[in-house]
């Protein structure tokens, strides 16, 4: 198939409904969501395939089976112009393209506004339906000026989708997937295309060790190689607790905490993990006022048990705290007492402190969690960590709106397992939902990567601007992903019936249109493609930051 | 355009058609569906394209005696069916005309005159005038009352084929027969029936192997 080659005319339909075009080529040609173009009248709509029926011109034709009675010939010529295919699309965007060169409307000085809009109107009867080319494909994703990533490919004819990184970072993002979709391949890929970019700097919170030093695939048994391995001067890797390995590499550094770093509320926000009663909050603030905010945890863990002077027992009778409370909490942190990677004082330089200065400087991190893989772990630390974060983003964006000076680094953090810290109930607690919700004008966003969307606060899904999704199994977790966006019930079966690997639609404010697309490979040639763009000079990086924020 | 290809005399005409007597002596008869000229003698007349829709032969009058004996011989015979008081009658259905050299797939402006003459087509003639246009006059074929019109399409479009086959024409048979299912689909009866009877008359439809073997 030529590539501007006219695969149906239009035969009807309306703003509500999408419009219905009769195919003039096999059904089999044409797939749902392919991106199909309409030109009529000097305007171009742009448009995905929704669902395509077969036709006929009497039911007749189509429920007699005359195969057999008539020449094979003479059957087929009857077939061809009594059955056809109606295929419906879905009109997304409109595009001016203004009266054609020889047409006496031409005018050579008019400014004709080419931006592609929503759709506002309608083709006319019998306008030509073409599959895009590469040209269209590139006219709509292609961000004008640079900061565009390739993604992937359209299904039918392989032409490059971009995405476009400044709105992926100005807003909070999501990447779905069943199990096993790509999703963790493709995060990977879409990272290494923003670190290049040197558009911000990411932290990922690489709860199964995949990131920094890659891994291998069970399903191909090839290796893939890791962000820390690819970009060793742009990114850092960091293990979770002292001389931690990542997969039998050394990191660059280890991540330690104090006890002073740990709040009442990192604890409260365990509550479910470490099945606290609801006597926790009043103990806890006993603790404070007796020991201070800094002190606390480590004094806490210092009485003893029995009776007398510095016992649980004798501390709790001093402040009116209920003996059986007060043990009860003790009892419940014995778990984190434990913890190898929790020390009462660190020798040297706080380790989150050296995080935070790598990403104000534009460097990224990905904190791998090793060998420490328990919710209790992802939950305690990314709340810690992200809470400091958010302090020190905040700062630097005050103290920069109101004394002028340097603008923080765009800062985008990755969260595998997002449900996690996300979910309903923890939601309110951990610093992630108000990140997702007022962060973007703090200059920190969230890139959450989850197999169930569904268990991700809607509050926090809603706030999502590209979403990205692969095949997902179960009705709800689809009806997530497609909160609060147009075309949802077009959209549900594209999703449901996406390849089960490497195909996801992209979706939401953060692109111009919804489109499915094969995800691009994360093989060798990735990286030669990547490693070899030219780098940004650091005024073009200036100028990006103030291009991408400047809306608050 | 030869002489020979003459075979008879308009005996009445309208605008739709015509009945022509035929010269028994002159040629063979024109079988059914086959197109036929009438180059109409007046100055500024058009020249009329045909089908011939019907061949009847009449009662003469003797006929009736003869039917009765039990023995008639060779002779008589021969003679009954030729030196024939009542012409054969043909019946012919205009589907076009040329003038001043242009084809017109419309009905002629004026029906031609009794005692015109009344020739066979030639291949040339047949490609040119089918070839012509768009198959505008398929419609005057669709609507034939006095024969069915499944058959006359059938007759004509084989023998309009093999004209086209000759001068190398190959999708002409194709394409009068899409034109005919665009033409009929609505009436799915008919429309089977037509093509049932175009299936029957063994038209090739990639006339090029057939030809040539
Ligand atoms: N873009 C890609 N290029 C090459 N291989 C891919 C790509 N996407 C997926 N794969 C293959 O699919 C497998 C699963 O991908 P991945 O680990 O990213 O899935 P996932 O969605 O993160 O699953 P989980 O939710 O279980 O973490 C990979 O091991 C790899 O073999
Ligand atoms: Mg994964």
């Amino acid at each position: 198939m030529t590539p501007a080659e006219n695969i149906g005319f239009v035969i009807g339909g309306s703003l509500k409904e999408g419009l219905f075009v009769r195919l003039t080529v096999p059904a089999e040609r044409i797939q749902e969501g392919a991106f199909v173009v309409i030109e009529s009248n000097g305007l171009k709509f742009y448009g995905l395939v929704v669902n395509l029926s077969l036709k006929s011109y009497d039911p007749r034709y189509s429920q007699d089976l005359i195969t057999g009675r008539m020449s094979d010939k003479i059957t087929t010529l009857l077939h061809n112009q009594t059955l056809f295919t109606e295929m419906e699309v879905l009109p997304v965007l409109m595009q001016n393209t203004g009266p054609e060169l020889g047409d006496p409307n031409y005018d050579p000085n008019a400014i004709v506004d080419r931006s592609p809009i929503p759709v506002k109107t309608l083709p006319i009867h019998q306008a030509p339906v073409r599959l895009a080319t590469e040209f269209d494909v590139s006219e709509v994703f292609k961000p004008k000026e640079k900061n565009g990533f390739v993604i992937g490919t359209t299904r039918e004819q392989g032409h490059p989708v971009h995405i476009d990184m400044d709105k992926l970072i100005q807003r909070s993002s999501g990447i779905f997937g069943a199990t096993g979709t790509g999703k963790s391949y493709l995060t990977r890929m879409i990272l290494a295309g923003l670190i290049q970019s040197k558009q911000a700097a990411v932290l990922v919170f690489d709860m199964h060790n995949e990131y920094a030093y890659g891994d291998i695939s069970p399903d191909t048994d090839i290796k893939a190689p890791g962000l820390c391995e690819k970009m060793k001067k742009r990114v850092k890797s960091c293990a979770l607790g002292a001389s931690a390995k990542i997969a039998g590499n050394q990191p660059d550094f280890d991540l330690v905490l104090e006890y002073s770093d740990i709040l009442p509320s990192d604890i409260e926000m365990l509550t479910r993990e470490l099945n606290l009663r609801e006597t926790t909050p009043a103990t806890l603030s006993a603790l404070v006022q007796s020991f201070g905010l800094n002190k606390w945890f480590e004094s806490f863990k210092n009485l003893t048990m029995g009776e007398g002077e510095g016992s649980i027992i004798d501390w709790a009778r001093n402040n009116n705290v209920n003996e059986a409370a007060a043990l009860g909490l003790y009892n419940k942190l014995e778990r984190l007492f434990r913890l190898n990677y929790l020390v009462p004082k660190l020798a040297g330089p706080s380790s989150i402190v050296k995080i935070i200065d790598y990403l104000k400087n534009g460097y990224s991190v990905i904190l791998s969690f090793g060998e420490y893989e328990t919710d209790l772990d992802y939950l305690l630390v990314t709340n810690i960590l992200t809470r400091k974060i958010r302090e020190e983003w905040e700062r630097m964006t005050n103290e920069y709106r109101n004394q002028g000076g340097v603008k923080p680094t765009p800062l985008v953090i990755a969260l595998e397992e997002a449900h996690k810290l996300l979910n309903r109930e923890m939601a309110g607690q951990t610093t992630f939902s108000t990140i997702a919700r007022e962060m973007r004008k703090y200059f920190v966003t969230l890139l959450i990567i989850d197999q169930r969307p569904s268990q991700i606060y809607d509050e926090v899904m809603s706030q999502l601007g590209t979403r990205i999704s692969g095949w997902l199994g179960d009705d709800e977790d689809i009806a997530a992903v497609l909160s609060g966006l147009s075309g949802r019930d077009s959209l549900r079966g594209m999703l449901a019936r996406l390849q089960p690997k490497e195909e996801v639609l992209l979706l939401g404010y953060g692109v111009p249109m919804p489109i499915p697309i094969r995800s691009r490979r994360y093989d060798a040639q990735f990286w030669q493609e990547i490693l070899s763009e030219d780098e940004l000079s650091e005024t073009d990086r200036q100028k990006f930051r103030e291009m991408v924020f400047d809306d608050f | 355009m030869t002489d020979t290809s003459m075979f008879g005399r308009i005996l009445s005409s309208n605008i739709r058609e015509c009945v022509v007597g035929y010269r028994i002596n002159e040629s063979m008869i024109p079988p059914f569906g086959s197109m036929v000229r009438i180059p109409v003698s007046h100055a500024q007349q058009p020249e009329i394209y045909g089908l011939v829709t019907d061949i009847q032969i009449e009662e003469d009058g003797f006929l009736r005696q003869l039917a009765t004996n039990d023995q008639v011989s060779e002779e008589v015979m021969l003679d009954a069916r030729v030196n024939r008081n009542v012409p054969v009658v043909l019946r012919i259905l205009f589907i076009g005309y040329l003038e001043n050299g242009n084809i017109s797939h419309l009905l002629p402006p004026c029906p031609p005159l009794t005692l015109d003459n009344i020739y066979k087509c030639t291949n040339a003639e047949i490609t040119a005038f089918t070839s012509f246009g768009n198959f505008g006059y398929i419609r005057h074929i669709l609507k034939v009352t006095n024969v069915p019109p499944g058959e006359l399409l059938a007759a004509h479009i084989s023998q309009a084929a093999k004209a086209q086959f000759a001068d190398n024409h190959f999708g002409w048979t194709e394409s009068a027969i899409n034109e005919v299912i665009y033409l009929m689909r609505d009436n799915y009866a008919d429309l089977l029936a037509i093509l049932g009877a175009i299936g029957d008359a063994d038209i090739s439809l990639d006339g090029e192997v057939e030809e040539q073997e």
